[in-house]
């Protein structure tokens, strides 16, 4: 694997008196797969957000491919380059809810990348085939089922090519049968080189595709390692509580 | 004479239509354009709180909501060109202030009164639309402003309709009080055939006719493009 493509030190937010990160270091290589998990509130989510700036942080340095950025300062274009060569799936799958599926994944291409309408049509039926909903293109999303909407969105996602995606518990919102719809996409998706940095408390998923499972607890980073390592013989107490909770 | 002459009443309408109509459709239509564009950018300043701007909107809303359109006319149509007068000889604009026809005053104080409350129905749209599109659209790359054209506004659009309808309703009746101000609308132009023979009556209800129908006609309107702007809205049978 290749030399880390994102690098954190030091992130800290807080939200008016709670400070929910209290010093985040984290290390991401390029085409890396990081599964995060924590227990509700310990600041997974914040973590991700800081990431492409739809929260501001109070103090932080990140490496992000090339660029150096303050996170207590972003600059415009150093959002903008973070944004572009990242995007992110919601656990409330956030389609646009005036377009259909074909016309959310060509949104992002056509308004973004500048690419024509025809070429980006193509991309993205490209993609929507490879989360299996080619036969729902010209479908708004009131009229799909959860699994389907977070399969629209994970093919947005990725037909702009980004280097890294972000998953913010992407399943958690599904009925448990369409849980499994969602996964498989993702571990196919997970084949193809893409860095993904995604926050799920499931299991069995982490071991088929992490690289790396990275805890989290009241706003630190507790421990870190192997799926195979941490799962089973986890260290810290916090980490032991909270496999034994969702086991 | 008749309680009720049917034939004049009968007459009247064409009447009424062809002097009438054609600037109380104009005024309503010009006043809704430029009121939803005023609301609007005042919605936007009230969301995102800019500084002067946002003051200023505060005390033009609360201002012609607060006081009565037929006031608000007479203001503009007695002082405007009082003010403009005195200004143009200050200044030697060497412009006719008497030759400016009235709707164009009109079009001012409709915008103006519609906007301020059109505004609150625009705000409330805008802050509708889930605060995911917004952070979906961002993470996809867009600016701010594309957000806003691409995600926001259409969605808002659609939540806004059935406001917009019930206004745009109330703006033909409100073209009414233009009469004041000698525009030749629907009522003025019954007051005039009116007039003519002492039948305010039925010419008065000729007038309350077409209103009738006009307002019934866009509501018809404004119902099927609010259920064709809603579609996506809708699950498949
Ligand atoms: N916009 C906000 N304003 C105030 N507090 C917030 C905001 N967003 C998050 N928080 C608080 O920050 C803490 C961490 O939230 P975060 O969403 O990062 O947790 P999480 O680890 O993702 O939890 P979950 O598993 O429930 O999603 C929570 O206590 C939450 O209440
Ligand atoms: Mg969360």
């Amino acid at each position: 694997m290749k030399d880390d493509f994102i690098t954190i030190r030091g992130l800290k937010k807080s939200f008016g008196k709670n400070e929910i990160l209290k010093g985040v270091d984290l290390d991401v290589k390029e085409g890396e797969k990081v599964i995060i998990m924590g227990s509700s509130g310990s600041g997974k989510s914040t973590l991700l957000r800081c990431m492409n700036r739809l929260e501001t942080s109070d103090h932080g340095l990140m490496f992000f491919g090339e660029r150096q950025i303050d996170l207590a300062h972003w600059l415009k274009k150093d959002i903008k380059y973070v944004r572009s060569n990242s995007s992110m799936v919601f656990q409330g799958y956030n389609l646009f809810k005036h377009m259909t599926v074909l016309e959310n994944v060509m949104e992002g291409l056509v308004q973004c990348k500048g690419i024509k309408k025809l070429e980006a049509k193509d991309i993205a039926i490209h993609y929507l085939e490879k989360v299996g909903l080619s036969e729902r293109l010209d479908y708004y999303p009131s009229a799909l089922s959860g699994g389907q909407q977070q399969r629209g969105a994970i093919a947005r996602a990725l037909a702009l090519q980004p280097k890294v995606v972000f998953f913010d518990e992407p399943t958690s919102a599904l009925d448990p049968e369409l849980v499994a719809e969602v996964l498989n996409v993702m571990e196919k998706i997970a084949e193809e080189g893409v860095t993904m940095i995604v926050v799920t408390h499931e299991v069995g998923f982490a071991k088929n595709i992490a690289d790396r499972v990275v805890f989290m607890d009241r706003g630190y980073i507790c421990e870190e390692g192997r799926p195979d390592q941490i799962l089973r013989y986890p260290r810290n107490n916090r980490t032991k509580e909270f496999l034994n909770l969702i086991a | 004479m008749s309680i009720f002459d049917w034939q004049f009443f009968r007459g009247a309408i064409p009447t009424v239509l062809k002097d009438g109509l054609l600037n109380t459709l104009n005024l309503t239509i010009v006043t809704f354009i430029f009121a939803c564009l005023i609301g609007l950018i005042t919605a936007l300043i009230k969301i995102y709180k800019i500084p002067v701007l946002y003051q200023i909107s505060l005390v033009y809303v609360s201002f012609f909501r607060g006081t009565p359109l037929l006031v608000q006319i007479l203001i503009f149509y007695y002082g405007l060109p009082t003010i403009l007068n005195h200004y143009s000889t200050d200044y030697g604009w060497n412009v006719d202030i008497s030759k400016i026809p009235p709707i164009i005053y009109m079009y001012v104080v409709f915008s103006l009164c519609y906007g301020a409350y059109i505004s609150e129905v625009m705000r409330s749209a805008v802050l509708s639309v889930d605060k995911g599109q917004h952070e979906a659209a961002y993470t996809i790359g867009m600016s701010g402003p594309k957000v806003l054209s691409r995600i926001v506004f259409p969605q808002a659009l659609s939540n806004a309709l059935p406001n917009l309808g019930n206004y745009f309703v109330d703006i033909v009746k409100g073209t009414s009080l233009a009469f004041t101000a000698t525009v030749v609308e629907i009522l003025a132009s019954a007051k005039i055939i009116g007039a003519r023979d002492y039948r305010y009556f039925e010419a008065y209800l000729a007038a309350a006719v077409v209103y009738w129908v006009v307002c019934l006609i866009f509501e018809v309107l404004f119902r099927t493009v609010e259920k064709r702007s809603r579609k996506y809205e809708r699950r498949p049978a």
